[in-house]
């Protein structure tokens, strides 16, 4: 197993760089310049402009600038933000955490409604419970997820009031109340309405996902077969039927995995969340390819990694899988 | 005994009207890429810099020139701005100190123009394309030697003064820790920046106004979504948002909480009508078969119902706009247009234009026009704008009744705005008539001088260079444009101005339309602000209190 998890891992090199040289090249190929807003600045000349194309090396071909920038990379210096001045690692690195907390949070809460309801919407098929469960995740996947996140702002921040303190029952963003950054309590408090936001269409989309596959599995003549044996119910669903049934549910959760570091956008921006997807969006719009590197080749990385993890756990799962 | 102590509270109170201390939020749609306005041409640093990094001078909300770190405003009546206006001597304030304690000297401001010339990715550099040299003659005065006169010497510093000595090689200013630690003279000094999240300031001790500021912090939050700004407004969660989109004027004004303010906007709706030929970018060659008419130009400028534009489409929240002189110390008072179709009907008699069977003049008879040319125009504007592409819209419908047929032909602001090289028409001459807002900030002189001088029509020979796209070609107002340009006296070039503004409205090369305001969104609890057209919403910071 160690062999193989390492044979995979030197695998994954020459396709990063080969990832890198790809997206460098369709960065520099898209429209738009790091200095396209100075153009509508009246006090900015021609020559200042031309200038500072020159000093930060924007005439030089892509591939020039992509071999500086793998030089540096492979010394693990990813460049400057062409923004701010700091390391684009830093402007990455200081984002992470934020969004591991959301979406981390947002991740475990979805798997613990969607795998129980999941499992029981299937076993009951056709029961007013699935009915109301399928029922519910249409809507959830169909609900636009920023309408939805403005709608809690309005129903839990401007219409209801905390009976105790007058404030709103929970807060419009940001993390933290400033001065209470230490407090669980409080960073609880700040979770809660963007984890709504964030598992209402997961777990729409989880539930529907793991009680179709469930229904798969238990037509299957091997769960007739534990049933007939006389095995208990419960010993039928969790131990024969679940647990096959869960391997495209751990192929669905490697591939969602990369998406813990990279970010969720909308939710982000309704709720001032400084977390990846904005920096992304940011950094897109402002043409600040060093950042865009860090986080592309980050969030290809942990592709790489899900990947790997997703076919690992395959194995635990699944003893007919050996990779020696 | 009661009684005085009320008696003596009152007093107080009267002598100390404002409350000190409490927190001010201030809600920024974006976070800010660097507090160095050196680096960064991004409106938004320029919006929260100076509560930390103070300019020379600024300018009022009534357009006026104020010290912020000089003693006084450098002119040629008070000495400070040599006759030929190529010596200009600033005096710092006294006792001025950085906010680590350090004295602000004369070398700071030499020093800032180190930085803004020979730094690495300074963007400012264009500021002093003029100045020769910057010298300390002592501490407390610096003189600024030109190589040539500019009427912008007053904006030199606009943007800041830099401590020498806390922040580093000029060559290196794109590393400087000061970037986004900055030490700086304004009322406030940086606590806590957390990227994409809040930007904390607490207040400077050391800030020259004892008793300033009032309040104990400024907290910039970056929230991305403006409805959530607007529902923390309401809410009372925060105290000002930048930049309240029209859209959300309504929802802003029904709350108790908030107030809605608005301040004229530098930008004002124009249309360009092309003069020449369309299509051929070469000064004074041929005339615009029906724009080369001053009557044709005149009915249309009598043909647009402005009230019913303002009032009816704009709900008042813009204003009437005559010229490009429209505020601060170089405002002209423009009579201007009024809406008379009738006599824009008589005038397009009069210049050979008969109504034709389909509800469209046509020519017979007209001064450069064949027979039988239909009065048609196209008009090109920019996408994504609603305001502008309703008023296109009723103007368009105000014409037909005219006998005018007026098409609306918009693209987006990228292609309407490209260069010569990218054939963008506007740059080439191929429109009728350009529709789109633009404006000068307190010195016009750069704006209007690219507007209106016949050596800015843009051809082939300059390369397009310039923004005289109607093509207009008056030796009397380029001449005006001369001397405001190399006049050190406000008076002598606010006459110019006012003389080109009367030309304006004689020769029609542009009809104006309105002037834009730019809302600002306060709890009704922040007091002491206020709203200015011509610096960000930080220059005031230090009269900010809480109710």
């Amino acid at each position: 197993m160690t062999r193989y998890v390492l044979r995979r891992l030197a695998e994954s090199l020459p396709l990063l760089l080969a990832v890198s040289v790809l997206v460098f090249a369709l960065l520099q190929a898209s429209p738009g310049s790091p200095l396209a807003q100075l153009e509508r600045d009246p006090t900015i000349t021609q020559a200042d402009i031309e200038r500072l194309m020159e000093e930060r090396g924007y005439n030089d071909p892509w591939f020039v600038q992509y071999g500086r920038w793998l030089g540096g990379a492979l010394k693990g210096d990813f460049g400057a933000s062409l923004q701010t001045g700091r390391p684009a690692t830093t402007e990455v690195l200081t984002r992470v955490p934020n969004t591991l907390v959301l979406v981390g949070v947002a991740f475990i809460v979805t798997l613990l409604i969607a795998i129980p309801v999941g499992v029981l919407s299937a076993v009951r098929q056709y029961s007013a419970f699935d009915h109301i469960v399928t029922t519910l995740t249409f809507m959830g996947q169909s609900v636009p997820i920023f309408w939805l996140g403005l709608l809690l702002i309005m129903v839990f921040y401007l219409g209801l009031s905390n009976p105790f303190t007058g404030g709103p029952l929970f807060p419009a963003g940001g993390m933290y109340t400033l001065g209470r950054e230490d407090v669980l309590s409080n960073r609880i408090w700040h979770l809660v309405l963007p984890v709504i936001m964030l598992t209402s269409t997961w777990v729409a989309w989880y539930t529907r996902f793991l009680r179709a596959s469930m229904l798969d599995v238990l037509g299957l003549d091997y769960v007739r077969t534990a049933r007939a044996k006389g095995a208990a119910e419960r010993i039928v669903i969790f131990r024969h039927a679940l647990r096959n049934a869960s391997m495209p549910l751990i192929t669905l959760i490697g591939l969602d995995l990369p998406m813990l570091f990279s970010g969720a956008l909308f939710t982000e921006t309704i709720f001032s969340w400084p977390g990846m997807g904005r920096l992304f969006y940011q950094s897109a719009l402002r043409r600040d390819y060093t950042v865009l590197m860090v986080i592309i080749m980050l969030t290809s990385a942990l592709i790489v990694i899900a990947n790997l993890l997703a076919d690992v756990a395959y194995a635990a799962v699944d003893p007919r899988i050996t990779y020696d | 005994m009661f009684t005085l102590v009320a008696i003596a509270f009152g007093l107080l109170s009267l002598g100390f009207a404002q409350s000190s201390g409490g927190t001010a939020n201030v809600l920024l749609p974006e976070d800010l890429p660097t507090l160095n306005p050196y680096l960064s041409t991004a409106l938004i640093t320029t919006q929260v810099s100076p509560a930390i990094i103070e300019p020379l001078l600024t300018v009022n909300p009534a357009g006026d020139y104020v010290p912020v770190m000089a003693a006084r405003v450098p002119t040629p009546e008070n000495g400070d701005v040599s006759p030929d206006g190529l010596r200009v001597r600033w005096t710092l304030a006294p006792n001025l100190k950085w906010s680590d304690g350090q004295p602000v000297t004369a070398d700071d401001v030499v020093f800032t123009y180190e930085a803004a010339t020979q730094g690495a990715n300074s963007v400012r550099g264009g500021l002093f394309t003029k100045v020769a040299s910057v010298t300390a003659v002592d501490d407390a005065t610096v003189d600024v030697a030109y190589k040539e006169f500019d009427s912008s010497y007053l904006d030199l510093f606009q943007y800041g003064i830099l401590p020498r000595h806390a922040t580093g090689d000029p060559a290196d200013m794109s590393n400087w820790a000061f970037n986004r630690a900055p030490i700086g003279t304004g009322p406030f000094v940086l606590t806590d920046w957390r990227a994409g999240d809040r930007i904390i300031m607490d207040r400077n001790e050391n800030y020259r106004e004892a008793g300033r500021p009032y309040l104990d912090r400024l907290v910039f939050m970056v929230v991305p979504s403006e409805e959530t700004r607007v529902a923390m407004m309401v809410r009372g969660d925060a105290q000002r948002m930048l930049w309240p989109g029209a859209n959300q004027r309504d929802a802003l004004q029904a709350s108790d909480n908030v107030n809605y303010v608005l301040v004229p906007s530098i930008y004002i709706l124009r249309m360009f009508l092309n003069l020449g030929e369309r299509g051929n970018p070469v000064i004074g060659q041929a005339p615009h078969p029906i724009l080369g008419d001053l009557r044709v130009r005149q009915a249309l400028a009598y043909g647009i119902d402005y009230d019913a534009i303002i009032d009816g489409l704009a709900e008042g929240r813009v204003k009437r706009a005559t010229s490009p002189f429209e505020l601060g110390w170089y405002a002209c008072d423009i009579d201007g247009y009024t809406f008379d179709p009738t006599k824009a009907a008589a005038l397009l008699d009069q210049a050979g234009w008969v109504m034709g069977n389909d509800g469209v003049r046509v020519a017979k008879g007209a001064k450069y026009a064949p027979d039988g040319t239909r009065l048609s125009l196209d008009i090109l504007g920019y996408t994504d704008f609603r305001l502008l592409e309703q008023t296109e819209l009723v103007i368009a419908d105000m014409y037909s009744d005219l006998g005018v047929e007026l098409n609306v032909r918009n693209v987006e602001q990228s292609v309407l705005f490209g260069g010569w090289s990218d054939g963008a028409v506007r740059k080439t001459g191929d429109f009728d008539i350009l529709i789109y807002d633009t404006g000068a900030g307190i010195n016009p002189q750069a704006h209007v001088f690219e507007l209106l001088d016949s050596s800015r029509i843009p051809t082939e020979e300059n390369g397009g260079a310039g923004g005289n796209y109607s093509r207009w070609s008056n030796s009397q107002v380029d001449a005006w444009l001369d001397e405001a340009g190399s006049s050190p006296s406000l008076s002598v070039r606010k006459a110019d101005y006012c003389n080109i503004a009367e030309a304006i409205n004689e020769d029609l090369p542009q009809i104006y339309l309105y002037q834009f305001a730019d809302g600002s969104a306060l709890s009704v609890h922040l007091k002491g602000v206020e709203p200015n057209t011509w610096a960000g919403i930080s220059w005031d910071v230090a009269n900010w209190y809480l109710e």
